[in-house]
């Protein structure tokens, strides 16, 4: 086996610091950042915390959502002009967001095969289903049971 | 009830993993299992996770009584297996300088402090990145909700990538169930701790042979990467996958340096965890098993190689069955058949120049990793004719790695730009977690702490035999 050169050993210590340096001056920013989460985290209520990654989905929908539509329901979601979310990407975190805050409710891709129909600014009666009850819960957004076959 | 479950599965994982490091030899005294204490926690997550997942595939709910019933059986037969097997207790070859203790207690300070600091981060979050709340935590809920897999509307496959194989999502329904609460604000914290044993079980692994003055700062660094460190407690697969592929990858390492076949069986372990966390993972396992073939010295240590190496492979073996059966589609984002297609290639060269120039940002990137290639690299070009094993290693690991992920953003049917900015930061990380991992030993190797210790492996199987035929019921220590 090949001796270490006394070179090596100090570029392998030259290495070791410059490495450490590096660290050293990325981490204030790094616990800033995280301390930053932190402090967020702590000032916001238990329902921001849990609704934070939501993209700005109604949340009174989804609140009401939970409350009406039983856990071993199924439901559909349709979506519609009548709402138009300011976060452009509300309306695509819709679908799997819901499907994740509403477990173990299954979503189910056609309406007909569900129990309930949760409808973000789309028109639940024109699907041709007989629905009991609607709720809406804000202009556009409603919640409706479809009555057993 | 809900903490209370939790810390009791986690000694659970560190009672189950303790005794496979008794029964593979690696802690045979108070000392080592003080040492070995982090990875004996992930082994025990290793474990467990694995025998979750085997049960869920073969239809059989992942209740707490059959978890239970794992970390009884892995215990039994470590215990058990224990006897036949030698103790290993490498000797440290360094000794402490008070440079390296200054630079060493450096190293710790700030790593603690760090870890301390994204704890508070963590300790309130909620699943945040999309893929967490979009499928990585769904499944675990339905797994619980649903009693186990299912293809059924609500069932773990009805959420965003079904082919990706069930340990994460069976390692966070192991929390739920011992917690009695479907509650995902419990696993950030969990997953941290994941992440601390992780550095645990690094120090106690290299702590024979890297001097704390150069094993503390790199992992201190480490901690600090900012792609790294907003990966943890993520609750995305790429955690499970990082935290095996660092494991893995040191354990491929030790082999190459002392020939310890203690070291493949951590290999074949964590290498299992990898194929089963995420697509990728296995990739890279075949790739790491693959390099250790090549580079191990022919007769019996590839036989060895070789028979670890077939333990990640047959662990894929159930998942694949299950997705076969159940009619589970394969990642429509990228069919490697396809490389086998000029005209299809041809067609898409434009792809194959963007990826080339954008991606090696995700890799370079000092906002993403510091500069963790290039002290990487300059290890590497130190370590060429001191342990060209180890340099060919790590350096194959990266390219390759990198040109597989070229090759995935080529053949795939997504658009490119987004594929990259939605993918690239994931898709770096297996690799670089798995050098940042390394460092430290590449450094004690350039700075020449330890001879590489070479075990003679024939006699190792020798003396095993021996003591079989002596001692066939292990009534002996």
């Amino acid at each position: 086996m090949r001796r270490v050169k006394a070179w090596a050993r100090y570029a392998a210590v030259a290495i070791c610091a410059a490495a450490f340096v590096a660290a050293l001056w990325h981490a204030p920013s790094a616990f800033d950042r995280a301390n930053t989460d932190a402090r967020t985290l702590g000032s916001e209520t238990a329902l921001d915390r849990v609704l934070g990654a939501s993209h700005d989905i109604d949340r009174n929908f989804l609140l009401k959502a939970r409350e009406l539509v039983p856990p071993t329901a199924t439901y559909a979601i349709v979506t519609g002009p009548k709402v138009k979310p300011s976060n452009p990407n509300t309306l695509s975190a819709l679908s799997p967001y819901t499907a994740y805050w509403l477990l173990p409710r299954a979503r189910v891709d056609d309406p007909k095969q569900a129990d309930w129909i949760l409808s973000y600014g789309g028109d639940p009666k024109s699907l041709g289903l007989n629905l009991e009850g609607v709720v809406e819960v804000s202009p556009g957004l409603a919640i409706a049971q479809v009555a057993p076959k | 009830m809900r903490v209370g479950g939790v810390i009791a599965l986690d000694l659970l994982f560190a009672a189950a993993g303790m005794a496979f490091l008794f029964a593979v030899g690696l802690v045979r005294s108070t000392r080592d299992g003080l040492r070995l204490i982090g990875l004996a926690f992930l082994c025990g997550w290793a474990l467990l996770g694995l025998g979750s997942s085997l049960l869920l595939m073969v239809g059989i709910g992942e209740t707490t009584y059959a978890v239970l019933t794992i970390a009884a059986l892995v215990i039994g037969v470590t215990l058990n297996v224990a006897p036949r097997v030698g103790g290993f207790s490498p000797a440290r070859t360094w000794r402490l300088s008070p440079v390296g203790l200054v630079a060493g207690s450096a190293g710790v300070i700030l790593l603690v402090a760090y870890l301390v600091e994204l704890l508070r981060a963590k300790r309130l979050a909620q699943p945040a990145s999309w893929d967490s709340w979009a499928f990585w935590v769904p499944k675990a809920m339905a797994i619980v909700y649903n009693g186990g897999l299912g293809t059924a509307p609500g069932s773990v496959e009805s959420f965003a990538n079904p082919d990706y194989p069930p340990f994460v999502p069976a390692a966070d329904a192991a929390v739920f169930r011992f917690s009695g609460h479907v509650d995902p604000g419990l696993l950030p914290v969990q997953h941290w701790v994941l992440h601390v044993a992780l550095f645990a079980a690094i120090v106690g692994l290299l702590w024979h042979r890297v001097s704390p003055g150069l094993l503390m700062p790199p992992l201190a660094a480490f901690a600090l990467l900012p792609v790294y460190s907003a990966d943890v407690g993520s609750l995305l697969g790429d955690e499970a996958l990082l935290l095996s592929f660092a494991v893995a990858g040191i354990a491929a390492a030790l082999w190459l340096l002392e020939r310890e076949p203690r070291y493949l069986v951590l290999y074949a372990l964590f290498g299992s965890v990898m194929a089963l966390s995420k697509n990728e993972g296995f990739t890279y396992v075949i790739l790491m098993g693959v390099l250790l073939l090549v580079l191990s010295w022919r007769g019996t240590t590839q036989r060895l190689v070789l028979v670890a190496l077939a333990v990640p492979v047959l662990a894929m073996v159930p998942w694949k069955i299950w997705m076969r059966v159940n009619d589970i589609p394969p990642d429509p984002y990228y069919r490697f058949s396809n490389l086998l297609k000029p005209g299809y290639l041809s067609d898409r060269f434009d792809r194959l120049g963007t990826t080339l120039q954008r991606l090696p940002d995700y890799y370079l990137s000092y906002d993403r990793w510091l500069i963790t290639l290039p002290v990487a690299a300059l290890l590497v070009l130190l370590l060429v004719r001191r342990s060209p094993r180890l340099a060919i290693f790590v350096t194959a690991v990266v390219v390759v790695g990198f040109i597989g992920n070229v090759a995935v953003y080529w053949i795939s049917p997504a658009p490119v730009d987004w594929y990259i900015a939605t993918s690239g930061n994931r898709t770096a990380t297996g690799p670089l977690v798995f050098v940042a991992a390394l460092v430290p030993l590449m450094l004690a190797e350039a700075f020449g702490q330890a001879e590489p210790v070479a075990v003679d492996v024939r006699r190792w199987l020798a003396a095993a035999r021996a003591r079989l035929q002596t001692d066939p019921v292990g009534s002996q220590p």
